[in-house]
């Protein structure tokens, strides 16, 4: 199959022609939305492969690095490159085309934005470019889709071009026949700074020229950003900007919590009235017993969700798409650097507010090596959407749905568990900054995009990415634990007599139902039991115990196994939330998941890093075992104080 | 003068930067290049960034590391 590669520089509106060119015929490795990973999706029978955007090819950071060498790929390969162009920062992206230029890639060029020209009645000439750069230029409006019938012409009748060479007869560093040609030995090699200025100064100038012929903006372009430096007098404002910031956040999570709820109790209702439908019609008795205790309470468990973590994803997504997230770099990189971080550590940490595994691999546009290791390490107590499960559930047990004035009050301590996982994060960072020796301190700089409407098709197809990875990742590994566990807690190594011995013979029979004490009995009650020792001071019985174990891999299987635990141990249909509510300690007769115990566990999941995928992506990111071997064991000692204190206390 | 010298809603000409060649190359990749002309947008003290914009882009750029930026100023 035929493969064009999108390039452009950051803010370009690559992205957007992306989503515009595949809708959701894409293939987005498992973690979608990351900006520092290729992405790759089919137009018109072609695999169009979205690189990160780079400013130029002298890559600096490791997601540049990613960009400059699948372009050089593409160099001797001769697959073609459409290079995305913002009209208003023509200069930037055309001194980036004139280096692909000088690879001698098929090339052709969309300027981007056109909407912008049209709003400052400014008029690009596009024959002017097209002559100058020898190249097809397409002028474009991605959020609209105008020009992409040109564009889907160019890609059918392959009508890419090699342009004229600019400046690689400059240089003599061909090695050997390793490189096709002189210029891509120069990227290569990319150490020498009197090369890099003399090869920048020149590409400056001329496309200085080429925009001073093509696009006489100069008088317009303080209009243009006048609008955003407006917003930003208040936005960035040293206190008005940090309380504008802070109650964005608080909103985003009262939303979160409040809104969804209704969704979620929908959701629960369903697949209890599911799981009571199975169990009544289908047979065998034992299929009915697998599906409605097993199967269907563990995938109810994080089909719940689905409207709390699309609706997080939704809100993060404007913030991002609006160009607000650079603006939280801007106030909080005075603050961050307290910690050893930047300010442009904030994207990677609110990354992790969606999943740890994209916000790490993000720490890759860090240009230090120190803070992108503590931002690597310290990530993990961000608050992750599979934390969000485990939080809402036992949130809601803790607190009651209730509203003061305006605020709810689950969605207040939502907001708390968050800000915890805050506080945590920064500790670490900070600790790290200490531990990490290093004197290399790179300039800091920061992009401030202009502000625009959100491109509503770009934010969608980020939420229903996200959301399909966070129920296709979680959905798989759960599936297979709910079946597994069904087995374990339905089975026993005894026999139906000593079962039933056990039960006449229990201190509390008379209340108590059968299938308790045939899950105290069974295979999974029998696991439970030899870690119960050891969670016993956090307040947890033999059942969470299970839900700890099985939650070891991924964290969001906690309510999943609780449910379908909690499921087998009674005799009735209810919700999940109804299920744990009545679950009673049997020694105390009073509520198993009681202030005390639900405090010490959401303790325990606001520190521990229960997730094997962001272990294996620490790993590739730092390349050694020693750092995420490290981070479990960190994480887990501090879980376990912070649980013991807290359900002691209490 | 140096950038940091610069007034909200002045504008100057790059005149020298100064630095490691890691310095240099950074702040050319984003446009402040000898002979680029920047605007002073916004700086507030608490955050102690400077707000600039060159060529239809706006920047931030630390207090401190805007000493190795000479600017020349230019009358409105």
């Amino acid at each position: 199959m035929q493969k064009i590669a999108l390039v452009g520089t950051p803010n370009s509106g690559k992205s957007s022609l992306f989503n515009l060119l595949t809708g959701l015929n894409q293939e987005v490795g498992n973690y979608s939305g990351s900006t520092v990973e290729k992405k790759s999706g089919i137009f018109e029978g072609v695999q169009i492969v979205d690189l990160p955007g780079i400013k130029n090819l002298f890559a600096n950071s490791l997601d540049e690095k990613v960009s400059q060498t699948e372009i050089l790929k593409f160099a001797t390969s001769g697959e073609p490159i459409i290079m995305v162009a913002n009209a208003m920062q023509l200069e930037r992206s055309l001194l980036l085309f004139t280096q692909l230029a000088d690879l001698q890639i098929p090339l052709a060029l969309v300027v981007n934005f056109k909407d912008d020209l049209e709003r400052l009645n400014l008029k690009l000439d596009v024959d002017k470019i097209e002559q100058r750069l020898k190249t097809k230029v397409i002028l474009m409006n991605s959020k609209s889709g105008e020009g992409v019938d040109e564009l889907r012409t160019l890609i059918q009748q392959n009508k890419f071009e090699v342009p004229t060479a600019f400046y690689r007869s400059l240089y003599e560093a061909e090695k050997n026949g390793q490189f096709i040609n002189s210029y891509q030995a120069v990227l290569a090699a990319n150490d020498n700074l009197e090369q890099f200025e003399k090869d920048y100064t020149n590409r400056q100038q001329l496309v200085d020229g080429i925009v001073a012929e093509a696009l006489p903006k100069q008088a317009k372009e303080s209009a243009f950003l006048k609008q955003t430096t407006s917003i930003d007098k208040y936005l960035l404002h040293p206190f008005g900007g940090i309380l504008f910031f802070l109650f964005v956040m608080f909103l985003v999570f009262q939303t979160v919590f409040s809104v969804a709820t209704y969704p979620m109790d929908w959701i629960d209702g369903a697949f209890a009235s599911l799981s009571s439908f199975v169990s009544n019609t289908v047979s065998p008795e034992w299929l009915a017993d697998l599906l409605s205790n097993g199967v269907l309470p563990g995938i109810g468990g994080v089909v719940i969700f689905i409207p709390q973590i699309a609706l997080l994803f939704f809100l993060l997504g404007i913030l991002e798409h609006t160009g607000y997230l650079a603006r939280i770099s801007f106030i909080s990189d005075n603050f961050l650097q307290k910690f050893g971080l930047s300010g442009n550590s904030v994207i990677p940490l609110m990354s992790g507010w969606a999943c740890s595994i994209p916000a790490i691999m993000s720490a890759r546009t860090l240009d230090s090596e120190k803070e992108r290791l503590a931002v690597i390490l310290a990530t993990p107590l961000m608050t992750c959407s599979a934390r969000l499960p485990v939080y809402a559930i036992l949130v809601a047990l803790i607190f009651p749905n209730e509203y003061y004035g305006w605020i709810n009050l689950q969605g207040l301590a939502m907001f708390a568990l968050y800000l915890l996982g805050v506080i945590a994060t920064l500790l670490v960072a900070w600790g790290l900054n200490k531990i990490i020796k290093s004197t290399f301190r790179p300039l800091w700089t920061l992009d401030l995009p202009v502000y625009r409407f959100p491109n509503w098709r770009n934010v969608l197809y980020s939420v229903y990415n996200k959301t399909k990875s966070f129920v296709v990742e979680a959905g798989k590994v759960i599936f297979v634990i709910s079946i597994v566990l069904w087995f374990l807690a339905s089975f026993s190594p005894h026999s139906s007599e000593f079962i039933q011995e056990k039960y006449e013979n229990h201190p509390q029979s008379e209340t108590l139902d059968l299938s308790a004490v045939e899950l105290e009995y069974s295979y999974a009650g029998y696991l439970g039991k030899v870690i119960e020792p050891v969670i016993k001071p956090l307040g947890y019985d033999w059942k969470i115990g299970i839900a700890l174990l099985t939650s070891f891999a991924a964290r969001e299987v906690f309510v999943g196994t609780l449910s379908t635990i909690y499921s087998i141990g009674s005799e009735e249909e209810d919700t999940i939330i109804g299920r744990l509510k009545n679950e009673k300690n049997p020694i105390t007769g009073n509520a198993r998941f009681n202030v005390a115990t639900s405090v010490s566990l959401l303790l325990f999941y606001v520190f521990a890093l229960q997730c094997m995928s962001t272990m294996a992506v620490v790993r590739k990111e730092t390349g050694s075992w020693k750092y995420p071997i490290y981070q479990f064991v960190f994480m887990l000692v501090l879980a376990y104080v912070t649980a013991l204190i807290a359900y002691q206390i209490l | 003068m140096k950038l940091k010298d610069l007034k909200t809603g002045e504008q100057a000409k790059v005149t020298a930067i100064s630095g490691s060649a890691q310095i240099k190359k950074k702040l050319l990749v984003n446009g402040i290049s000898i002979g680029a002309i920047v605007k002073k947008h916004y700086s507030p003290a608490l955050f102690k960034i400077i707000y600039l914009s060159s060529k239809g882009k706006m920047l931030g750029i630390r207090m401190a590391d805007t000493a190795h930026i000479e600017i020349q100023k230019l009358e409105q």
